[in-house]
């Protein structure tokens, strides 16, 4: 017992991390193999600009980049997070996404951009989180009500979407010189506050502290209340959710409201960040949507870790564009990362492994040691 | 009879789990054509133990030999290649398969790329004509009772012309007639050649039939002994480690006031539009007991779903306390009602739910576990979670912080019974309380569902077990066909005249 006691830091409590990092490990490998087999010559220093995320070539400026790129995504992440753990399988995200980005656009160029100072911005983001909880409405409804498959309520209102949008684009919010939605009124876009000096980028906004702060939120809904409590057990077993006197048809209203809202809560900081960004009028769902699966499959369904996971896609996303200089395809970037997030999905079985392993480890010690398990 | 020629050699079987050791160091020899019982409380590693022989856990030390040659079972694969057949206490089917379809899944016959279900059928019907295995072989998993499941399991392991057949724990659902064929079957086989392992709580059962039994206790091998040559108590005493009584000690009843009232309940099967439940009425009292007795599959089950909310009525009224409960939410239900399931995995427990969460699933959002503003009060589910564990003796590898799923099924149970009794409801709904369970489990469940009766709670007792409902029930009203076939008084029925209201030859005028 005393070499038990004295070892504080016990690994098989940490098999969830682990096997996260070994993942990405793998992921990494298989991704530099890639490079390596298309261009021979430059597969090294590329890989290495993927893997310091492009800082020694940009600098602190990526920071603010990184940034940039994790918003979305931690919000989407979260927001399957607390779907799948209720059993939900929302693949609605991008769907969500898109409406709250529009919602998000509109709001501000017709309607908040002559309220007073911090309501510009407020104003825009609380209904691009209303029109993300509006998107999930329906599938939510026909899965609680009519039991209707969620996956293919949720991903039927992503096309629908996708093709409401442009009209929607078209008639109120189209730059028919640029081929986009019109820019965003300046006064409407997130306060920067400290986070220009911290990130040494120009156009860093707040919007992944607003992120972070819903994801720490979700967290604690999820672990620490009654209501994560019976969303989770929804999830486990629905049979004994309701044999408990749960209610399972408004749980899975609030899930999926919750998981679209903050898809919605995601196309809004994007397209209110100061950086600005823009629909354009193609047949596509938007990436950040599904990237969210893959911060959520990264972060074992848990909304504390989606933060790392976000943050570590971010990392590839900003690293993958300045392997271009390279004459790296754009495409060979996503393949990539697509490697790495494909590797992610493995961390589960490598949990289950790495458990089995390190239990017969145990047992060997045991048998040294004499100890016997109680 | 007398064979000598081992079939198996257990040899230093040592199998562990995270805070447990489920077998210690056991050696065996099952002899060829015997049956031979294992007899042992739960989570005496009865179950690994057969397990391990069965491919479904690799013991970290010692060997088994089959047929005298030393073998390594890796999975269930290579175990049903050498002739083992395990049916499972919980059983291994495919819901939305048909029994047919379940029994031949893994050896189907083919006829060219094409599945041959005629013949296959033809072999099933005959294997189930041979042995009284009743069941139709189109009925779906889903739609058919417990009992009807587990003919489909013993049938698909006599599909497979296993020659070792390991039953765990397979009367746990039957009724008296059934139990007395499934022994007429074992005995049948045995004297085919096959030899059988037999795991069971029921000592008169295996007194009966087999010709030897093991007592294991706590993962180690107490004691093999010839069951001639032995008693019940002996055998109970070996298992348990001390004495037991097999009777339910008991005052007799005093009935008080009413707390439950079911009029005229009616219930309707989806699918076959059958009345399942037929305009069925009676009461309970407090201070008593009353048990719902018969074969399984004649709506008893689903007048509880009915009762306890989980199936909508079709007719009928419930009041409890005087109340009208008939379209109350389960969780309205649960606050004067506490239910201990039939089905301990699909609706007892969160298996991948701390223990201490399941402990608290009926009380979690009262003001004592809950704050106003919504937070879990983790103390109160700590403390209240040690408190039963303690009072209840319920065992785990890692105590509160236990997996429900890593718990053995024995464990499982007392967990809801605790989590049940402790709701101090005035009606408790104990379903089928004792599935499974051993010796020394049974009889404490028992005692508490007396001394509920004793602290002026109402009672309902659902059970397939004929003696758990003579020794427990203060009233027994006898299901057949979805309707009372009678309501009767334990003290003054036989057993054999019970059978008959079982079997529907009899019955009385109905009464509320």
């Amino acid at each position: 017992m005393s070499v038990k006691a004295k070892k504080k830091f016990d690994i098989s409590n940490h098999t969830a991390v682990l096997s996260s990092l070994i993942a990405i490990l793998g992921g990494l490998i298989i991704a530099f193999l890639v490079l390596v087999l298309t261009n021979p010559s430059k597969g090294v220093p590329a890989f290495t600009t993927l893997i310091t995320g492009g800082f020694q070539m940009g600098g602190m400026k990526n920071l603010g980049t990184l940034f940039y790129f994790a918003t979305p995504i931690l919000c989407t992440g979260v927001a399957m997070c607390v779907a799948f753990q209720a059993g939900i399988f929302n693949i609605g995200g991008p769907g969500q996404y898109s409406v709250g980005a529009l919602a998000a656009i509109l709001t501000s160029l017709y309607f908040s951009k002559d309220l007073p100072a911090p309501l510009t911005w407020v104003v825009p983001l609380l209904v691009s989180i209303l029109a993300g909880a509006v998107w999930a409405l329906i599938p939510g409804i026909l899965k609680a009500y009519f039991n209707v498959n969620v996956v293919i309520g949720t991903i039927m209102f992503n096309y629908i979407e996708m093709y409401y949008m442009m009209h929607w684009i078209n008639d109120y919010c189209y730059d028919a010189m640029k081929g986009q939605t019109r820019a965003i009124p300046a006064p409407c876009k997130l306060p920067q506050w400290f986070m220009p000096a911290l990130t040494q980028n120009k156009s860093a906004d707040i919007g992944i502290i607003i992120a972070i702060i819903v994801a720490v939120l979700c967290w604690v809904l999820m672990e620490k209340t009654e209501l994560g409590y019976e969303l989770k057990a929804c999830g486990k077993n629905a049979d004994a959710s309701k044999y408990a006197g749960i209610k399972s048809k408004r749980n899975i209203m609030i899930s999926i409201l919750l998981s679209g809202a903050l898809c919605g809560l995601g196309g809004g900081l994007t397209h209110l960040s100061v950086s600005g960004t823009y629909i354009t009028m193609k047949e596509a769902l938007a990436a950040e949507g599904f990237n969210g699966i893959a911060v959520c499959c990264l972060a074992n369904n848990s909304p504390l870790a989606a933060i790392f996971g976000a943050l570590f896609l971010a990392f590839l996303t900003v690293g993958g564009n300045y392997m271009q200089i390279f004459g790296f395809q754009r495409e060979i970037v996503s393949v990539i990362t697509s490697v790495i997030i494909y590797f992610a999905a493995f961390s589960l079985f490598l949990k289950q492994m790495l458990e089995k392993a390190l239990n017969r480890q145990k047992k060997e010690v045991n048998k040294v040691t004499g100890e016997e398990l109680k | 009879m007398e064979n000598t020629e081992n079939i198996i050699e257990f040899r230093h079987i040592t199998k562990r789990f995270p805070g447990i050791i489920a077998c210690n160091d056991i050696s065996l020899d099952i002899r060829k054509g015997e049956i031979h019982a294992l007899l042992g409380e739960n989570g005496a590693g009865k179950s690994t133990l057969m397990s391990v022989l069965f491919g479904m856990y690799t013991p970290e030390e010692g060997t088994i030999s089959i047929r005298g040659k030393e073998v390594k079972i890796t999975n269930p694969r290579v175990a049903t290649e050498l002739g083992i057949g395990m049916v499972h206490q919980h059983f291994k089917l495919v819901q939305n398969y048909t029994v047919l379809q379940n029994i031949v899944l893994g050896s189907e016959t083919l006829k060219g790329p094409f599945l041959d279900m005629d013949s296959c059928r033809k072999k099933v019907v005959e294997l189930s004509e041979k042995y009284g295995l009743a069941v139709d072989p189109d009925a779906l998993i889903e739609n058919i009772t417990v009992g009807q499941q587990q003919r489909c399991e013993i049938l698909k392991m006599l599909y497979r012309e296993a020659e070792i057949l390991i039953f765990d724990e397979p009367t746990a659902v039957l009724t008296p007639q059934e139990i007395d064929e499934l022994m007429e079957i074992m005995k049948g086989l045995a004297k085919e050649g096959h030899t059988i392992l037999f795991i069971s709580h029921k000592l008169e059962e295996i007194k009966r039939v087999s010709d030897r039994v093991t007592i294991l206790r706590r993962g180690k091998l107490v004691k093999t002994l010839n069951a001639a040559d032995t008693t019940t108590t002996q055998m109970g005493e070996l298992m348990v480690g001390r004495e037991v009584s097999f009777h339910v000690d008991k005052k007799p009843a005093e009935p008080k006031e009413e707390v439950l009232r079911v009029e005229h309940l009616t219930m309707i099967n989806d699918e076959t539009k059958k009345k399942v439940v037929n305009d069925v009425s009676f009461s309970v009292r407090k201070g008593e007991i009353l048990a719902i007795a018969g074969i399984d599959g004649n709506g008893q089950s689903e007048l509880i779903y009915g009762l306890t909310g989980i199936m909508p009525i079709h007719e009928g009224k419930i009041l409890i306390n005087g109340k009208d409960y008939t379209k109350k939410s389960i969780r309205d239900r649960n606050l004067v009602m506490s239910h201990i399931p039939e089905d301990r995995h699909k609706y007892g427990l969160i298996l991948d739910y701390p223990l201490s969460y399941n402990l608290a699933l009926k009380n979690y959002f009262k003001p004592d576990f809950v704050s106003k503003t919504g937070f879990l009060k983790f103390n109160k589910f700590d403390s209240y979670a040690d408190e039963l564990i303690d009072k209840f003796d319920i065992r785990s590898g890692q105590g509160k912080i236990t997996m429900a799923r890593s718990m053995s099924g024995g464990n499982q149970q007392k967990a809801i019974v605790a989590r049940e009794i402790d709701q101090n409801a005035d009606l408790l709904v104990a379903v089928q309380p004792t599935r499974g369970l051993d010796v020394g489990a049974i009889e404490f469940i028992h005692k508490q569902l007396v001394e509920q009766r004793d602290k002026d709670k109402a009672v309902l007792l659902m059970s397939f077990e004929l003696d758990e409902v003579m020794d427990v029930a203060d009233r027994v009203i006898v299901m057949f066909e979805g309707e009372i076939m009678g309501n009767l008084d334990p003290k003054k029925v036989s057993v054999e005249e019970m059978g008959l209201y079982m079997a529907g030859v009899k019955r009385e005028g109905k009464e509320s």
